[in-house]
């Protein structure tokens, strides 16, 4: 049940609405909850729930037997002088290691099982077992709808208990309800509890406002998802699927469409479901924020999928860094080595778990491990290199604050992210290596060729008026305008005419029905 | 707190750390800044900052920071 | 008073939406004639226009109907039938044809003519998911309320004459009757044994709903049906076999099936499919026209119009298409 079906936007979420609305205040979390399970075993099999309950269970057990390991010692603080409560605080502070440990091996484990099974057998069985003449046999494993996003949810719960940002939730609804919503589960944004538990689970009446601009929302999101993505997504099929018989500005065209294809995909889908949860006068987190003018890769990677670079920083960045062997290092380099190096080679050694995680999020394969060390790789080099940029700059006498430099930062960042794109989209990461090549084979600046890439003039018309679309609402965003709340100052004539356009503008320019295949969502694999 | 400011300039030189008051939303300070901060503040003032403690606030500006270093002082 | 002044704002909010999605409606209604094809040909951009050439045929003058989905229109030949028997068919098949597809190619179909037996290929039954049938469903139906659904990318060739209601002329006909010509063998050299597969067996509520309003529909304009699924080494099991015979009984329908039985047509998987087992190629069409006629011949009281002057397109039509296809006759 996609987001973008008939079924899911007319029926399931008139539905959802209806009973939300009907129900009393105290009861309409039921309502979420209910609709989020059936919403689950709809749109996958009905067993793998399973394993969606066992993640929510054991946080949610886990959790509160953190917190009884706090109390505890609250409750013996004060009868212990300071050396006891010293030990006895150590001794808790391992226990509730152990029990965090042991959540994360329940619920990395399962992921890292159904997910990364076959991946890692496959490297073992070329790196090790190859010698001895024996090999890991592959499994056919089903992998759990949205258990990429909501383990990562579960694992943010956990962790944030075990550092006492939050109190345990002895509410095992509103956990279960946290970690299966229906329109985050499939895609995300990987919202923390803390930011939307208790929006989830206490009473919304009706809201106006909320309803038509999530409404609104939903709209926006289908314009990017069906009319520009799944319209691009034909051109990059053709040239991808046979990258042999292209080169040149085609194959450059190919690579600039499949950004465009994956951006307005990702982030329409996510407007989808933001768009859905407001309707229930539900904030969720934002996941995109304009990536495309980011001046750096660090800043670009601050703005796109925003609530996973999140999630690494606060659980794979700060976990490692700030650990006690990572300390020590720390201390090692400090004694060791210059000034320079001191800056840098921790912050690059606690980036490179950020980086691989990144990777291997992204899909169980050498090519996504690939992905995560290009970025890697760029940042680091941006970082030692950043004095020699430095006098280089100076040197020339370019003034950084000009509007041209900026300019040129960003041509620079869009040029950067449309390569990892590449080796995002293409097969292996032999075929992103000879694509990126044949971009260099017969390059000539003749547009005529875009003709010849699967899709007709019209077509690219609509994508290139839609990117258009898509950049002045982006500009206007960057300058502080948002179009929903223009709008809705409008007189009711010229607002009413300006939805109506844009619903239709999706009913009849969407790249969707006769002659066009039903694509499903890039991210949902994930 | 003098000592606080040593440590902020020899981390980012050029930055006007006694008047910014929006470090982090400004993107003057980024994450691996304040990765590097903490482990210096954390030898030098003999304090122990946990990842809870890294939140925007915290490090928004030098008044932030040295309350967060006088308030993990007192715990300890 | 406080109460009161919400009560009137949620009225006020209520009865906008409802007309905001009145008016959405109406445009709907409004746009769908214009973004509608004028004629049913594929140069006026019509969705599969030999399943469609039932327009052009004088009205009422088609008396057996095959509705189904691709491994339709491999496998039965109206010309053959038209050639042995006199009786006048039309093959309705579309690729991926689904039942809630079936349901609305019957309403259009029975918009111009008024069939006696209605053959529906079963191939398109099964499936998996509840939802996604449903959306299947909703699709279905939107599209037919609304046509703007199924031909919005005509706006790359709207003219003129679009903007005009009173251009419509469905008239375009078509000469093999929706059955599409190949020649070409490609063995399924497994033969019979695809049977004891083990294949998905079900068929979700919202499917069995639709067949019995497509059953329904036919009765109450006086068509019996047929349920027939024609050799099919991709998608036959046995147990499909035994659910498709339960559903006929359930239904009191008739069924055919070739997957089990080959009703002495000598079919052979080697000689007798283009594609190595999905679709049937012309040999093996021959062989279940004949077996389909000889079938209609024995339960049905079918007019032989052979002799009647006024179907003497039908002749001609078989001569040009054994012509067309250099097929001895």
């Amino acid at each position: 049940m996609a987001y973008t079906s008939y079924v899911y936007l007319t029926l399931f979420l008139g539905i959802t609405f209806l009973l939300y609305t009907i129900f009393p205040k105290k009861y309409k979390w039921v309502v979420l909850l209910s609709m989020s399970y059936l919403y689950y075993i709809a749109a996958s099999r009905l067993w793998l729930i399973i394993f969606i309950l066992m993640t929510t269970m054991s946080v949610y057990f886990g959790a509160i037997w953190l917190e009884k390991i706090n109390d505890l010692f609250q409750s013996v603080k004060k009868v212990l002088d300071r050396e006891q409560k010293k030990v006895f605080k150590e001794k808790l502070i391992w226990q509730k290691k152990m029990v965090v440990g042991l959540m994360l091996f329940v619920n990395l484990g399962t992921l890292a099982v159904l997910k990364y099974y076959n991946f890692f057998a496959d490297v073992l069985n070329i790196t090790l077992f190859h010698h001895i003449h024996k090999s890991l046999p592959f499994l056919k494993l089903f992998l759990p709808l949205g258990i990429s996003f909501y383990t990562l949810q579960a694992i943010s719960y956990v962790i944030d208990v075990y550092r006492g940002k939050y109190k345990a939730d002895h509410c095992l609804a509103r956990v279960a309800l946290y970690l299966s919503f229906f329109p985050t589960i499939v895609e995300g944004p990987i919202a923390r509890y803390d930011q939307v538990a208790h929006q989830l689970y206490e009473g919304h009446s009706f809201h106006y406002e909320n309803l038509t601009h999530g409404a609104q929302l939903i709209v926006w999101g289908m314009f990017k998802k069906i009319v520009i993505a799944d319209r691009a997504n034909m051109l990059v099929n053709h040239v991808f699927d046979d990258y042999i018989q292209f080169s040149g500005l085609s194959v450059v065209i190919a690579i600039v469409f499949y950004t465009i294809q994956l951006y307005t995909e990702f982030s329409g889908c996510m407007d989808i479901v933001r768009g859905s949860a407001q309707i229930f006068s539900i904030h969720l987190p934002e996941n995109f924020k304009q990536p495309f003018f980011s001046k750096s890769i660090n800043e670009f990677w601050t703005r796109w999928h925003m609530t996973l670079g999140a999630w690494l920083r606060d659980y794979v960045f700060y976990s490692v860094s700030l650990s006690n062997p990572f300390k020590k290092f720390n201390h090692y380099v400090r004694e060791h080595c210059g000034e320079y190096f001191t800056k840098l080679l921790p912050a690059t050694t606690a980036l490179l778990f950020v980086w691989l995680c990144n990777g291997l999020w992204h899909g169980a394969s050498i090519k996504y491990v690939m992905y995560g060390m290009y970025y890697y790789i760029i940042m680091v080099i941006g970082m030692f290199m950043e004095p020699i940029f430095l006098r280089i700059t100076k040197f020339l006498h370019i003034k950084k604050e000009t509007k041209y430099f900026q300019l040129f930062q960003i041509v620079r960042t869009v040029i950067i992210v449309n390569i990892g794109m590449l080796i995002f989209r293409a097969d292996t990461l032999t075929a992103a290596w000879q694509m990126f090549i044949s971009c260099f084979h017969n390059f000539s600046l003749d547009f005529s060729v875009i003709g010849n890439l699967g899709l007709d003039i019209y077509d690219i018309y609509v994508i290139i008026i839609g990117v258009i679309i898509v950049f002045v609402v982006g500009l206007l965003r960057e300058r502080g305008i948002h179009i929903r709340e223009s709008v809705a100052k409008w007189n009711i004539v010229f607002r009413w005419a300006f939805y109506l356009a844009g619903v239709f503008s999706v009913i009849i320019f969407g790249a969707y029905g006769y002659g066009y295949d039903l694509v499903s969502f890039i991210y949902a694999q994930f | 707190m003098e000592e606080l400011l040593d440590i902020l300039s020899g981390l980012k030189p050029g930055v006007d750390f006694k008047n910014e008051k929006n470090l982090i939303e400004d993107h003057i300070l980024d994450s691996l800044d304040v990765m590097n901060l903490t482990v210096e503040l954390n030898d030098e003032f003999d304090i122990e900052i946990t990842p809870l403690d890294i939140l925007p606030e915290n490090f928004q500006s030098v008044d932030a920071m040295y309350a967060l270093i006088t308030r993990l002082q007192d715990e300890g | 008073m406080d109460n009161q002044l919400k009560k009137n704002s949620q009225i006020l909010d209520i009865s906008k939406i409802v007309i905001f999605l009145t008016i959405f409606v109406l445009i709907l209604k409004g746009l769908s004639p214009i973004f509608s094809p004028k004629n049913n040909s594929k140069a006026y951009g019509i969705r599969y226009d030999y399943a469609r050439g039932f327009y052009g045929e004088n009205p009422q003058t088609i008396d057996a109907l095959f509705i189904g989905n691709s491994d339709l229109y491999s496998a039965m030949n109206p010309l053959q039938l038209w050639h042995d028997y006199g009786y006048t068919s039309y093959v309705c098949s579309e690729p991926y044809q689904n039942v809630f597809g079936a349901y609305s190619m019957l309403k259009e179909v029975l918009t111009c003519q008024s069939p006696q037996v209605i053959f529906m290929e079963v191939d398109s039954f099964f499936s998996k998911k509840e939802s996604d049938d449903i959306d299947a469903a909703i699709n279905v139906a939107l599209k037919s309320s609304f046509p703007l659904f199924e031909y919005h990318d005509r706006w790359k060739s709207l003219k003129s004459e679009d903007f005009h209601q009173d251009t419509y002329s469905y008239n375009t006909r078509i000469r093999a009757k929706g059955y599409l010509y190949h020649d070409n063998v490609e063995p399924n050299v497994e033969g019979f044994s695809y049977m004891e597969k083990k294949r998905n067996t079900n068929i979700t509520r919202i499917s069995r709903m639709y067949l019995k309003k497509f059953i329904q529909l036919a009765k109450e304009n006086n068509a019996e049906v047929v349920f027939v699924w024609y050799p099919s080494a991709t998608t036959g099991s046995q147990g499909r076999s035994k659910t498709i015979k339960e559903l006929g009984e359930e239904f009191n329908v008739p069924v055919i099936d070739f997957n089990i039985n080959t009703y002495d047509t000598e079919f052979d998987w080697l000689t007798d499919t283009r594609d190595g087992g999905n679709h049937l190629n012309y040999n093996g069409a021959t062989k279940m026209t004949k077996y389909i006629g000889k079938y209609i011949d024995d339960h049905y009281n079918l007019a032989d119009h052979r002799k009647n002057p006024s179907y003497s397109q039908w002749n001609k039509d078989y001569e040009e298409f054994m012509r067309e296809n250099k097929i001895a006759y």
